[in-house]
C-alpha cells in the first residue's frame, strides 16, 4: 500500500481579481491578417529592387576545390554574385549568444556561405542577384562547382567512432575537463551527477534499461526563410526580415560583416511562425553582400526544399536510460547516456535535453553523460522546447514500464516521485514553487482519464514534461496620448499574439480598457535591446516591463494630479485607472482627463521598462491520448487529446489554449511521421511538405486542455510561459498508449505504418 | 567560508574531492582563491583574466544570473555547471 | 527579352489587364505584378495551401496555375472577401475564436473555408476536416479553425433566416 504525501510547499494564494487578465479579446493586429494587408517578410518591394537565389551543395561532404562564376555574371541581368570570398575574414572566433542557442562565430561565418568544405547537401556555396529570380536561377547554373567528395558520416553513434570521418580536422572533444588531445566528431561531452549512481541502484527492486532513438524533425513553420537588405553607401544597412529576434539578427550581422550595431537596422516584419527556427541568420547577410556589391536593394527568400534542406532541424537523438525504483513504487536512481547530433556544426541542444529529461522527477541518484556529435546533415537550431522531446519521450516511456512493473497506475507513479518546491535536480537547480503534482492530480481527476476505453487496438497513453522556461531581456516604452490612449512601442516580435497579451498587462495595471493600448513592434532604431521571441519568455519577460513602464507612469500621473490639486502626492490614490484626492473627495480624475492635462501639467508622460527578470517560472505538463491503431495497416489514429499545464496565469487564455493545441499537434507529428529521410548519400529524400508529412486537419482531432494556474511568485501577474512544454509530453503519451493498444513497446520515432506494422511482426 | 561542489569531470584536478571549503564574496573570489589552491583547476577555469565559456553557477540551487559577479555570504553553496543556452535556467554566465 | 502575354481577367469583381511570362505563376504575378500580396508562398508546390485562391468559384493553388490560363476567368483573392469594412464573418470568427497565431496560414485558409461554405453551408467537423486538409497551419493544431468555421456557419445561417 502506497501512502502518498502531499507535497508540503506554500499554500497558492487566491487569485487577485483581474478586469483585464484572463479575458479573450480581439488581438490587435488581427484585422490586417484576416484580409491579407498585414505585411510579411517575403511582401516586401522596395524600388530597384533585385532577387536573390542561393547555389547549394549537390553533396553531402566534399572539398572546394574551385567555383568559377564568370559565366554567372556575364548573364544579362545578374547584378552581382558572391562567395564566401566575400564574407569579410573574422577577427575572432567568438560564441555567440543568440538567445535561445547559440553557437561559434566561425562556424556561422561557414554555415552562410561554405568556404574550404561543403557539410550537408544544401550548403550554401554561392548566391547571385539579378532583375528577376528566373534569372537569377538560370545564372546559378552557370556557376562551375569542382568539388572533391569525400565519405559523408550521417549516424551520430557511427561519428563518434575513432575511425570515422572527420567534418573537421581541428573540431575538438570539449568537456567541463577540456579539450580532447585527438580532433573527433564529438563536439562536447557534458555530465550532470547528483547522489551516488551505483549506491542507488544498488537500493533499486525494479531495474529497466532500454535504447530510445529519434530522428531529426524541423519545426516545419509555413513562411519560408526571407531577408531584404540594402547596403548603402556610407556602410549603412537596412534589413527586412521574418525573425524571432530583430536584435539578434543585428547582433550576428555586424559580427558576421564586421558593421558596427549603430550602422545596422533590422526592421521585423510579420513573421509566419518561427518555434526557434528563425534566430540564426541565413539568407540576410548574404543578402547585405549582394546590396553592397549591386548598389540595389536585394530580396531574397527560400523554397521549400531549402528551408528543409539547409535550415535548423532539432536534432536526431539516441538515448540509453537506465532507471531503478524500490518495491513501493519510489525512484531511486537513473542513469543516461545521450547522443544529439548536431548536425554540421556544434549546436546541439543537449544540456536542455540532459536538464528537462528527469526534471518532472524527484531522484536522489543521477548521472547523466551527454554527447554532441557533428554529422553531416544541416545545422541544428532551437525547436521549441529545444532538445526536451526527445528526452522526455525516453524518460516517459521508461517510467511507464516502470510504473508496470512495480503495479502502479502511471499517474499515481508519476504523482508519487512528482518533483516540487525544494527538489534538487541533477542540473544542481533547486526548483521554486511549480505546478506538477497539481497537474498530474488535475489529470487524474479529468473526465478523459476517467473515461471507459473498450474497443480492441485502442490504448490509452500519458506522459509529463517540463521545460523551464526563460526571463531575457525586454525594453519597451508607453507613451500616453491626450485622448487617453496609450502607444506602447516593444521590441518583441510578435509570434502568436504577444501584442495582444502585452497590451492587456498594461490595461490592467493602469486600469484602463484593453482598447485603449495600440501596441506596435519597433524596429532596432527605434527600441531599446530586446531578447529574442524565444524560451517562452515574451509574455512573461515583456509582461514586466510593461509592468515596470505603468508603475511609471502611475507615479507621473500621481505628480501631475498632486500638483493641480496642490496636495502631496501621497494623498493621491489611483486605483482602476481613477486619480482621487484621499483628503477631499471631490476631486478626482480620470486617466482620459488626466491624459488630457499631460501637457499642461508638465509635459508628456511616458513610462518605460527595461526589468532583467533574474528568476524563471518552470512550466509543468501532463497529457493524455487514446489511439487506435490499425493492426492491417499499421496507421494510428489519435482518437482524443487532452493536455494539462500549469500556465501560471492565463492572460489570454485563447492564445494559451493555442500555445498548447499547437504545441501538441508538433508533438504527434513527431510521434507518429516526421522523420528527416535520408538516402546512404545524404540526400534528404524527403524535401517537400507532401512528404515530410506534419500533421493536417485529418490527422488530429479537436484538442482539449485544462489550464492550472499556479502563479509564478516572482512575477508580477504570475506568469510563467506556456509556449514550449506542450510539444514535451506528446512524443512519449502517443508510445504509451500504442504501448497500450498494442502490447508492444516502440522504442524508435517515428511511428509510421510502416514502423508499427514493423513492431507487430507484419513485415520485414 | 563558502562551499563549491566541484563537478565529477573536474574532480581529478582537485585530488577527487567533491566538496571545497573557500573564502571569497563574489564567486569570482571564491574561484580564484580556488585557483590558487588548485593551479590545474585554475587552468581549466580560466583564459587569463577571463572565464572559459562554458561554465555556469548555481548559488544554493539557483543559477546566479550575475554570474562572477554574484556576491556570496558564508554558508552558500555554489556549484559550477556546464551552461546551457538560453530557455533553459542559465543566463550566459560568461559574459 | 521574353515574350510577355497581355491577359484580360476579372479579380475580385475588378476587370484587370495584366503582362506576364507565360512560365509565371498566378501566385507570382498576383504577389510580384499586382502587388495582391495576401496570397502568401509557403512551398510553391501545392502543398500548404497558403496561396489558395478562388477560380471561377473554384479553389486552386495559386502556385499551380499558370498566369496566363486566368483569361477570361474570374479570381478571388483573400482581399476580395471583405467587403469595404465589412468583414466575411469568416474573417470575424477567426478573430474571435482566436484561430491564428502567426497568421501566415490564415488568407489560405480563410478562402478555403469560404469555398466550402459556399458549397456547403451545413459542414459537419469531419467535412470541414476533409475540405481543410490541403492547406497547413504549423501554429494552431487546427482546434480553433474548425472551431471558426463552425462558429461561421452557423452566424451564415442565422443571418439567411
Amino acid at each position: 500500500m502506497i501512502i502518498e504525501e502531499k507535497p508540503r510547499q506554500q499554500e497558492t494564494p487566491a487569485k487577485p481579481a483581474y478586469k483585464v487578465i484572463g479575458t479573450r479579446p480581439v488581438r490587435p493586429d488581427g484585422v490586417e491578417k484576416v484580409i491579407g494587408r498585414a505585411k510579411y517578410g517575403a511582401d516586401i518591394d522596395l524600388p530597384g529592387m533585385l532577387y536573390g537565389k542561393v547555389l547549394r551543395s549537390p553533396v553531402a561532404h566534399a572539398y572546394i576545390r574551385s567555383i568559377d562564376t564568370s559565366a554567372a555574371e556575364k548573364l544579362p541581368g545578374v547584378k552581382a554574385v558572391v562567395t564566401s570570398a566575400d564574407l569579410p575574414r573574422l577577427s575572432s572566433n567568438e560564441y555567440i549568444d543568440m538567445g535561445e542557442g547559440g553557437g561559434q562565430l566561425q562556424d556561422l561565418h561557414d554555415n552562410i556561405l561554405a568556404s574550404r568544405k561543403v557539410l550537408y547537401k544544401g550548403h550554401a556555396i554561392a548566391s547571385v542577384a539579378a532583375t528577376n529570380p528566373h534569372i537569377a536561377e538560370e545564372a546559378l547554373s552557370l556557376i562551375k562547382l569542382d568539388l572533391e567528395e569525400l565519405p559523408p558520416v550521417l549516424d551520430p553513434l557511427e561519428a563518434m567512432r575513432e575511425d570515422a570521418p572527420l567534418l573537421d580536422d581541428q573540431r575538438y572533444t570539449e568537456s567541463l575537463a577540456g579539450r580532447s588531445s585527438k580532433p573527433s566528431n564529438i563536439a562536447r561531452h557534458a555530465q550532470h551527477a547528483i547522489g551516488d549512481i551505483e549506491a542507488g541502484f544498488a537500493q533499486a527492486d525494479v531495474i529497466v534499461e532500454r535504447e530510445y532513438r529519434t530522428s531529426m524533425v524541423h519545426q516545419g513553420y509555413i513562411e519560408p526563410q526571407n531577408g531584404t537588405a540594402l547596403w548603402d553607401a556610407d556602410d549603412h544597412i537596412t534589413v527586412w526580415t521574418s525573425t524571432q529576434g530583430a536584435f539578434s539578427v543585428r547582433a550576428e550581422l555586424s559580427k558576421l560583416l564586421l558593421v558596427p550595431l549603430a550602422q545596422i537596422r533590422v526592421i521585423p516584419m510579420e513573421i509566419g511562425g518561427g518555434f526557434g527556427g528563425k534566430i540564426a541568420v541565413y539568407l540576410e547577410p548574404v543578402a547585405a553582400l549582394l546590396s553592397r556589391k549591386a548598389g540595389r536593394p536585394v530580396k531574397m527568400t527560400m523554397t521549400r526544399a531549402e528551408v528543409l534542406e539547409a535550415t535548423g532541424p532539432t536534432s536526431g537523438t539516441y538515448i540509453k536510460l537506465k532507471m531503478g525504483a524500490k518495491k513501493d513504487g519510489r525512484l531511486i536512481a537513473a542513469q543516461a547516456y545521450m547522443v544529439y547530433e548536431s548536425g554540421a556544426y556544434p549546436s546541439s541542444p543537449l544540456g536542455a535535453g540532459m536538464s528537462c529529461m528527469l526534471g518532472p522527477y524527484d531522484i536522489p541518484n543521477v548521472l547523466i553523460d551527454g554527447y554532441d556529435v557533428v554529422v553531416n546533415k544541416p545545422r541544428t537550431a532551437a525547436y521549441r522546447a529545444p532538445g526536451a522531446p526527445a528526452a522526455a519521450f525516453a524518460a516517459e516511456s521508461l517510467v511507464d514500464e516502470l510504473a508496470g512493473k512495480v503495479g502502479l497506475d502511471p499517474l499515481t507513479f508519476r504523482r508519487i516521485n512528482a518533483s516540487k518546491l525544494g527538489t534538487r535536480l541533477a542540473n544542481g537547480n533547486v526548483l521554486p514553487r511549480v505546478g506538477n503534482y497539481e497537474c498530474i492530480t488535475a489529470a487524474m481527476e479529468s473526465e478523459h482519464w476517467n473515461a471507459p476505453l473498450s474497443a480492441p487496438w485502442r490504448g490509452r497513453g500519458v506522459a509529463s514534461g517540463v521545460w523551464y522556461n526563460w526571463g531575457g531581456l525586454s525594453s519597451l516604452t508607453a507613451s500616453v496620448n491626450a485622448d487617453g490612449s496609450v502607444t506602447l512601442t516593444e521590441g518583441s516580435t510578435d509570434i502568436g499574439g504577444s501584442r495582444a497579451t502585452a497590451a492587456m498587462q498594461l490595461a490592467e495595471a493602469l486600469g484602463i480598457p484593453y482598447e485603449s493600448i495600440h501596441p506596435f513592434v519597433a524596429d532596432t532604431d527605434n527600441i531599446g535591446y530586446n531578447d529574442v521571441t524565444g524560451g517562452s519568455r515574451t509574455t512573461f519577460a515583456t509582461g514586466w516591463a510593461v509592468y515596470e513602464a505603468a508603475q511609471q507612469i502611475k507615479r507621473q500621473l500621481i505628480e501631475r494630479a498632486a500638483r493641480l490639486w496642490e496636495c502631496s502626492e501621497t494623498d493621491v490614490d489611483y486605483t482602476n485607472g481613477v486619480l482621487t484626492c484621499k483628503t477631499n473627495p471631490d476631486l478626482r480624475l480620470s486617466f482620459k482627463e488626466m491624459a488630457e492635462k499631460a501637457h499642461s501639467t508638465g509635459g508628456t508622460i511616458v513610462g518605460c521598462g527595461n526589468p532583467s527578470p533574474k528568476q524563471f517560472g518552470p512550466a509543468f505538463a501532463t497529457h493524455i491520448v487514446d489511439v487506435e491503431v490499425d493492426p492491417e495497416t499499421g496507421k494510428v489514429q489519435i482518437l482524443r487529446y487532452t493536455a494539462i499545464q500549469d500556465v501560471g496565469t492565463a492572460i489570454h487564455p485563447s492564445y494559451v489554449e493555442g500555445q498548447i493545441q499547437g504545441g501538441v499537434a508538433q508533438g504527434v507529428g513527431w510521434a507518429l511521421n516526421e522523420v528527416y529521410d535520408y538516402d546512404e548519400q545524404g540526400r534528404l529524400r524527403n524535401a517537400s511538405l507532401l512528404d515530410y508529412r506534419q500533421p493536417t486537419t485529418l490527422d488530429l482531432p479537436m484538442i482539449d486542455t485544462i489550464l492550472v494556474e499556479v502563479p509564478n511568485p516572482t512575477h508580477p501577474y504570475g506568469v510563467r510561459g506556456v509556449g514550449e512544454v506542450p510539444i514535451v509530453p506528446p512524443l512519449a503519451a502517443v508510445a504509451n498508449a500504442i504501448a497500450h493498444a498494442t502490447g508492444q513497446r516502440f522504442l524508435k520515432l517515428p511511428l509510421n505504418p510502416d514502423a508499427v506494422l514493423r513492431g507487430l511482426g507484419k513485415i520485414k | 567560508m563558502v562551499k563549491v561542489w566541484i563537478p565529477a569531470l573536474l574532480r581529478p584536478l582537485v585530488n577527487g574531492q567533491v566538496k571545497l571549503a573557500v573564502e571569497g564574496s563574489t564567486v569570482r573570489e571564491a574561484l580564484h582563491n580556488l585557483s590558487t589552491t588548485y593551479p590545474n583547476l585554475g587552468a581549466r577555469l580560466w583564459d587569463g583574466q577571463h572565464l572559459r565559456p562554458g561554465l555556469a553557477f548555481a548559488i544554493n540551487g539557483q543559477i546566479a544570473p550575475l554570474g562572477l559577479s554574484q556576491t556570496i555570504n558564508t554558508d552558500d553553496e555554489v556549484e559550477i555547471l556546464p551552461a546551457i543556452g538560453g530557455g533553459t535556467l542559465s543566463p550566459a554566465s560568461h559574459r | 527579352m521574353s515574350n510577355y502575354v497581355q491577359v484580360e481577367t476579372t479579380i475580385n469583381d475588378e476587370p484587370i489587364t495584366f503582362l506576364c511570362e507565360p512560365r509565371q505563376s498566378l501566385l507570382e504575378v498576383l504577389r510580384e505584378t499586382l502587388k495582391l500580396t495576401g496570397s502568401k508562398e509557403g512551398c510553391n508546390n501545392g502543398n500548404c495551401g497558403a496561396c489558395s485562391v478562388l477560380l471561377d468559384g473554384r479553389l486552386v493553388n495559386s502556385c499551380l496555375v499558370l498566369a496566363v490560363e486566368v483569361a477570361g476567368k474570374s479570381v478571388t483573392t483573400i482581399e476580395g472577401l471583405a467587403h469595404g469594412d465589412h468583414l466575411h464573418p469568416l474573417q470575424k470568427t477567426f478573430l474571435e475564436h482566436a484561430a491564428l497565431q502567426c497568421g501566415i496560414c490564415t488568407p489560405g485558409f480563410l478562402v478555403a473555408a469560404k469555398a466550402l461554405l459556399d458549397h456547403n453551408p451545413h459542414p459537419s467537423e469531419h467535412e470541414i476536416r476533409y475540405w481543410l486538409s490541403g492547406n497547413l497551419c504549423r501554429c494552431t493544431g487546427y482546434d480553433k479553425i474548425v472551431r471558426a468555421v463552425q462558429a461561421a456557419a452557423q452566424e451564415m445561417e442565422a443571418v439567411a433566416r
